[in-house]
């Protein structure tokens, strides 16, 4: 997958009051192997962009199209098959099961892809400072922990585009840049795209574009 | 990769309740048993009732003769039917179809030999002979040809009754089935008109709408002509077709007329009636029983994926099919459905055993498969197993929607 275009995409909650945003009501295109970061304040609907793009929300007017295909049109099994080919994805929420270890937890996603294996899986939780926690339950993990997790287990499939959101929120600098450093190696690996919303706290990545939801 | 499906398992079994399991399966087994050994009894017993195979809901047969009354033995009638009292007959309301006997006008004398103890039984016979469309079986082997010289006889079923717990009982001789009789050679000589003839004879069934020893037409038609006497022009008994045994205007024609009717025809058909309300209504209350069942499967499924919604829906996120996420859920159902029916057809292997022996007396042979339970246990668990599939994939894909 090369391209997504937002074109004149409006979510539903911004119906009555369209806001002024370089996103919003734009036409916007993502290509493969450039890094975006949507950098905006809090409620602007980062997070929501997100689901449009992951493809588990669709209460918006515009079209949003994967290589020029409107995502509306696709079934729920062409979505299992894009989340597991060609766009990763770390939700705000994180969403790790939280009876399953840290290893676990990225396991569960390798077992579909296959992409990586359990040796590659442990040395990325270890790069990002998790070598003390591989088989501690995700549930009791701190925020930050569970972030690095969640982006380990993202990074565990092949994709074209690597949606963030707000990854680093929780993390501090180094742990921050260690992180970046593991997107952006695998990023350049794939030539994939990075889509990274923040509210002031981005990765330690260099950007091409910055658009202002 | 094993490890990591068992992970995708694990997750999805999370707040499996084991009593509602066990619930559905005790359940289920005892609904699916029910239904399973009242199909068998139901297929064990009809052929006791209904000794026509044809006439639970449908055509039956009669066979008639006339009273033998003390003044009409002293006055020589024999009872034959004219064909006025045919014609008659005919014309009832009730009445379909008549068929005659004919009598065999030769003399006959049977021999038959039992084992090797050096017992046998030698008797008088006689022959009667009624068109094929009225036998209640269908032997494969029912000609005579002049070459071969093999008759083939149908006896009513009673008279093997008689010999088991009669002759065989009072004499030391061992039971015999039905299939052992067929194999038991019968000589008979056929006499008259100043010649006679040997003939081997075999047994190719029983039957029970048949009162009689009955061969094949083409048989007594070549017998008579050549020992007959020729004087058994009408027909002294009668099978008669009747669209409803019940019918009291049966019982009151018969009684009118003078006529009897063979066996507790009227009786037994009622009673096969009943057999089958009875049955019917017990397959019913395990079929109500085995749809609660699944209802409880169902629900707890239903609950289970409730309370791993959220499992489910990050699965889904991860790129999990629904295909995939039902796949465990289906492996339980069908695992449960499996073992459920084996369990069924194990209890019901020994219901069934203990009314067998009872129905062996009664000279009902019953196969050691059980054949009705299983097709109907086959039927019931596919059913319900397909539902409970399609509801467990309706369930994901209204989470994935």
């Amino acid at each position: 997958m090369k391209t997504i275009t937002l074109n004149n995409v409006l979510p539903a909650v911004f119906a009555d009051t369209p806001p002024a945003s370089g996103v919003w009501l734009q036409r916007v295109t993502f290509e493969a192997g450039r890094a975006y970061q949507v950098a905006s304040a809090s409620g602007s609907g980062k997070s929501t962009l997100c689901a449009y793009l992951y493809g588990y929300r669709s209460d918006y007017t515009g079209c949003i199209t994967f290589d020029g295909t409107d995502v509306r049109t696709l079934d729920i099994d062409r979505w299992c098959a894009l989340r597991a080919r060609h766009v990763a994805y770390v939700p705000q929420d994180l969403r790790l099961f939280a009876t399953l270890t840290a290893t676990e937890n990225c396991l569960v996603k390798n077992s579909l892809t296959g992409h990586k294996s359990e040796r590659e899986i442990r040395d990325m939780l270890v790069a990002v400072g998790l070598e003390d926690r591989l088989h501690q339950p995700a549930g009791r993990l701190s925020i930050g922990q569970q972030q690095r997790v969640a982006i380990v287990r993202a990074l565990c499939q092949p994709f074209d585009f690597i949606v963030l959101d707000e990854p680093v929120s929780h993390l501090d600098p180094d742990t921050n840049a260690a992180v970046s450093a593991l997107i952006a190696r695998e990023c350049d690996k794939q030539g994939a795209a990075i889509v990274c919303t923040s509210v002031g706290n981005p990765p330690a990545i260099d950007f091409d574009n910055i658009l202002h939801l | 990769m094993a490890q990591t499906k068992d992970l995708v398992w694990k997750l999805l079994r999370e707040g499996i309740s084991v009593p509602q399991i066990v619930g559905y399966a005790l359940a289920g087994l005892l609904g699916l048993t029910i239904v399973m050994v009242a199909a068998q009894f139901y297929s064990d017993m009809r052929p006791a009732l209904d000794d026509d195979g044809d006439g639970l809901l449908g055509r039956d047969y009669l066979v008639v003769t006339k009273s033998v009354t003390s003044a009409g033995s002293l006055l020589g009638n024999a009872g034959n039917f004219s064909a006025d009292e045919l014609d008659e007959l005919k014309s009832q309301p009730w009445c379909r179809d008549v068929g005659a006997f004919r009598a065999s006008d030769f003399s006959i004398d049977a021999r038959i030999a039992l084992g090797t103890t050096g017992h046998g039984l030698r008797t008088g016979f006689f022959f009667e002979s009624v068109d094929r469309r009225y036998l209640d079986i269908d032997p494969t082997t029912w000609s005579f040809d002049t070459i071969r010289r093999v008759v083939p006889v149908i006896i009513p079923r009673d008279y093997l009754s008689l010999y088991n717990f009669g002759f065989a009982a009072s004499h030391g001789l061992p039971r015999v089935s039905y299939g052992q009789v067929s194999l038991v050679p019968l000589q008979f000589t056929i006499s008259g008109n100043g010649s006679m003839c040997e003939l081997e004879g075999r047994i190719v069934g029983f039957s029970g709408r048949l009162n009689t020893i009955v061969v094949p037409e083409e048989f007594m038609q070549w017998a008579s002509a050549r020992y007959g006497t020729g004087t058994a022009e009408s027909p002294t008994r009668l099978v008669v077709e009747v669209s409803s045994p019940g019918d009291t205007q049966i019982e009151r024609y018969m009684s009118d007329h003078h006529l009897e009717v063979a066996g507790d025809k009227l009786g037994a058909n009622r009673a096969a009636q009943l057999l089958l309300v009875v049955s019917t209504l017990v397959i019913a209350i395990g079929a109500i029983i085995s749809v609660l069942a699944f209802v409880v499967l169902v629900m707890s499924i239903f609950l289970l994926l409730q309370r791993n919604a959220t499992q489910v829906r990050y699965l889904l996120q991860l790129g999990y099919t629904p295909r995939m996420i039902a796949r465990p859920y289906r492996r339980l159902v069908i695992v449960l459905s499996v073992v459920l029916l084996v369990a069924a057809v194990v209890v019901t292997v020994i219901v069934r055993l203990l009314y067998t022996s009872m129905l062996s007396q009664m000279g009902i042979s019953a196969g050691v498969i059980p054949v009705a339970a299983i097709i109907a246990g086959i039927i019931v668990v596919t059913l319900l197993t397909i539902l409970n599939i399609n509801a467990i994939k309706r369930r994901i894909d209204a989470l994935a929607a």
